[in-house]
């Protein structure tokens, strides 16, 4: 594993060589003191990870983010800033997987490096790998969006409706989660549930979050309102089977169980078609299709980029292990795999149950469900 | 500030040219004339005190977005070293514990070769806690890491300083100042606003009296002046991706005066700028990045409070110097020799 530092101090980098030189046999640490340099090493050899800095003198950090992005899409990009304003971040946000802020002590550099190789190391093809770090919007949710601008732009702006709307859009949702987890934000605790994150974003970032994601406007329609319809469904019936305590967690992790989805469906359109078809016809899962024809599945690619983007492990680890529990043995995984197979209308299986704790209340819980449903 | 002027005399414009029509054909009453004049006189006076107030306000707000990208500024270089000091402590530390392994490991040796031949089982201790320390590694980089530690908290006690000293208000008493100190405090503050794009030398002479004045004051003046300096070099060397620029300090005394030059290889001042430069709001810069009002400030604090002046000399493409003169008052002048000597630059 080769991870390339970009800073224009020379001390910052020897220190973080020497700080790092423990783990000089599982990486390689290479450095530069400009974004020119970095990219004639880039062209040179491979690398997986780039920490850079912002500002720079000639090419600044975000500039090089972005070209990194272009040319070689599957390397991991992070920033590593002595800026705090909230200008810079949102710039870097947009090529960036992560930000991290000067001083960062040195357990959170290593772990948040370290967590990129393992979410490489998750996810073996390459050609998935390359979809899911160059992607760096989500399809957008149009109605939603005009829903939360007149939302806020209204008289009656709260912070508690608009964190409902949020919830209504996947991607939105993992947006926000992302910025408030990344270093900017964050003071100590990771937040995981959506209505802390709006608190937190508060309504002038949210406004402006959605404006960016209106203006990219990307895939829409019906497959990706169903998903979105899906995900809100399977959290809600989350919520049910797990204790109060853990319900913010668990629905947030339910929401974004299906990022993986949007994801290909916006980057790999006639692959996934073909998923799609050799699905039905072989009457196979769909996660099984997708990883016996792209290597991967849309857990593994959900996982996978919302890991990239800062997401708390808790979440990645249950969106990750959301088809397959033997890969993560949480309660919460167990517990937002059975919602989805109760939304979806498949059989859950007694394992399943027992890991989620329902095995009583299984048949209530669905029969709840479906009551819902039918009424609205 | 022409809106709260006019606010002042609500009536509308016809009718107040009405009245004054109205008064200059023959007075009717004289008496009616003189308190029309005073009446008007005072309005004069209230406006030209709203003036003062809205000039005192704005020098405020400026200051205030001043302070606040100075902040901005001042934290990236804070952090910077903190970054670095924070990696060499945790490496230094990790170091430290493996050279205590083996020192209990060289100990545990010692005590055997004493009582005869170590066992094999001590030696391969010692000699694994040997391997594991990577005794080479440290021995090279510890020192560097305390070196750059120890400058890097150098750097850090020498911005908060220069800080206090920028920022200290006088709440607009004049006090016997050196501009030398001043300036070099002003220079660390600004660090951000000028390293990606110059370089900064001083020449200050050492034998500068203290000038009475208002030092805050006269901080952000030398800051505007900085900042301009850096921007006008930015449009040159486009964010250090064409080298950098220089931008020089010089401080000279002569008869009562003290003066300040500023000297930048910017892009210099167009013709047609040139008498506009000092007017409030006159910018040719980007929506934040300038407002128009740094060189009004300075003027207004240099002239109108200091009773000193200021003027520059430029060439195109070459480069702008502001020249700023104060007046030294004359019963400060025998405080000179106590005079401290110019701070060195970090
Ligand atoms: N050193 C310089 N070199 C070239 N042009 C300059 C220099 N200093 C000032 N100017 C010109 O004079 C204008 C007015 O300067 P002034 O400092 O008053 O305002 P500003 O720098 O535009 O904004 P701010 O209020 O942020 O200082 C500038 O916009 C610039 O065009
Ligand atoms: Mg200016």
């Amino acid at each position: 594993m080769r991870v390339l530092f970009v800073d224009d101090e020379p001390r910052v980098l020897e220190a973080i060589q020497r700080m790092l030189s423990d783990a000089a046999g599982a990486w390689e640490v290479i450095t530069a003191t400009s974004g020119e340099q970095a990219l004639a090493l880039l062209e040179d050899s491979r690398i997986d990870v780039i920490v850079t800095d912002i500002r720079m003198p000639g090419m600044d950090g975000a500039t090089l983010l972005n070209k990194v992005h272009e040319r070689w899409p599957s390397i991991t990009r992070i920033v590593l800033s002595g800026h705090t304003d909230q200008e810079h971040a949102m710039r870097a946000m947009g090529s960036a997987h992560q930000f991290l802020s000067k001083p960062c002590n040195p357990k959170r550099l290593t772990d948040v490096v370290e967590n990129a190789f393992y979410l490489s190391a998750l996810t073996p093809n390459a050609r998935v790998r390359e979809l899911a770090a160059a992607v760096h919007r989500l399809p957008a949710m149009p109605k939603v969006h005009e829903r939360i601008l007149a939302l806020i732009d209204g008289s009656r702006a709260s912070v508690r409706d608009a964190a409902d709307l949020v919830a209504q859009d996947p991607g939105l949702c993992a947006k926000i989660l992302r910025i408030v987890n990344s270093a900017f934000f964050a003071r100590g605790q990771l937040v995981r549930d959506v209505r802390t994150a709006t608190a937190r974003v508060g309504l002038d970032l949210l406004r402006a979050l959605v404006l960016q994601e209106r203006a990219s406007c990307g895939l829409s329609g019906a497959r990706v309102e169903q998903i979105q319809r899906d995900s809100l469904d399977a959290a809600a019936v989350t919520i049910r089977i797990v204790a109060p305590e853990h319900q913010r967690t668990a629905f947030t992790a339910a929401l974004l169980c299906d990022v993986g989805t949007l994801v290909l469906e916006q980057g790999a359109p006639d692959e996934i078609a073909a998923v799609r078809a050799y699905a039905t016809e072989g009457l196979v899962p769909i996660h099984v299709a997708e990883k016996e024809l792209l290597g991967s599945s849309h857990a593994d690619v959900g996982g996978y980029v919302l890991g990239l983007w800062g997401v708390p492990p808790v979440i990645v680890d249950a969106v990750l292990g959301h088809h397959d529990l033997g890969r993560d043995p949480s309660h919460l995984s167990a517990a937002v795999h059975v919602a989805h197979c109760i939304v979806a209308g498949d059989v859950v299986s007694p394992e399943a149950a027992r890991r989620a704790g329902v095995e009583s209340r299984l048949a209530d819980i669905r029969e709840a469900y479906l009551e819902e449903k039918h009424a609205a | 500030m022409v809106g709260l002027v006019a606010s002042e005399a609500p009536a509308p414009l016809g009718a107040r040219e009405g009245s004054t029509n109205s008064a200059r054909p023959p007075p009717r009453d004289s008496l009616a004339a003189v308190a029309e004049l005073e009446d008007q006189r005072r309005r004069l006076e209230k406006a030209l005190a709203d003036l003062k107030s809205t000039q005192a306000r704005l020098l405020q707000a400026h200051k205030l977005e001043a302070i606040g990208q100075l902040a901005a500024g001042i934290a990236h270089e804070i952090n910077t070293p903190t970054q670095y000091v924070t990696d060499n402590v945790e490496f230094l530390s990790r170091a430290f514990e493996r050279l205590c392994q083996l020192v209990v490991a060289s100990r545990e040796l010692l005590e055997s070769a004493k009582q005869g031949a170590p066992s094999s089982e001590v030696l391969a201790r010692a000699e694994a806690s040997l391997a594991n320390a990577r005794i080479d590694y440290i021995l090279t980089e510890a020192p560097k890491a305390l070196q750059q530690s120890v400058d890097g908290l150098h750097r850090v006690a020498n911005i908060v300083a220069a800080m206090k000293d920028f920022s200290h208000p006088s709440g607009g008493e004049k006090a016997p100042c050196d501009l030398n100190e001043a300036i070099a405090s002003t220079i660390i503050v600004a660090t951000n606003e000028w390293k990606y794009v110059a370089e900064v030398e001083t020449d200050l002479d050492p034998t500068l009296p203290l000038v009475r004045c208002l030092r805050d004051e006269v901080n952000q003046v030398i800051l505007n002046l900085i900042v301009n300096g850096a921007h006008a070099i930015d449009a040159v060397v486009i964010g250090g991706s064409k080298g950098k620029g220089t931008i020089r300090i010089e401080t000279t005394h002569d008869g009562g005066w003290a003066e300040i030059r500023v000297t930048d290889t910017g892009c210099g001042i167009p013709e047609k700028a040139r008498d506009r430069v000092f007017d409030p709001f006159f910018t040719t810069k980007p929506v934040g990045k300038g407002t128009g009002q740094g060189l009004a400030i300075a003027y207004s604090v240099i002239v109108e409070k200091h009773r000193g002046e200021i003027s520059f000399e430029t060439e195109l493409g070459r480069g702008t110097t502001f020249i700023v003169r104060l007046p030294v008052n004359v019963h400060e002048e025998r405080f000179s020799t106590f005079c401290a000597p110019p701070r060195p630059l970090a």
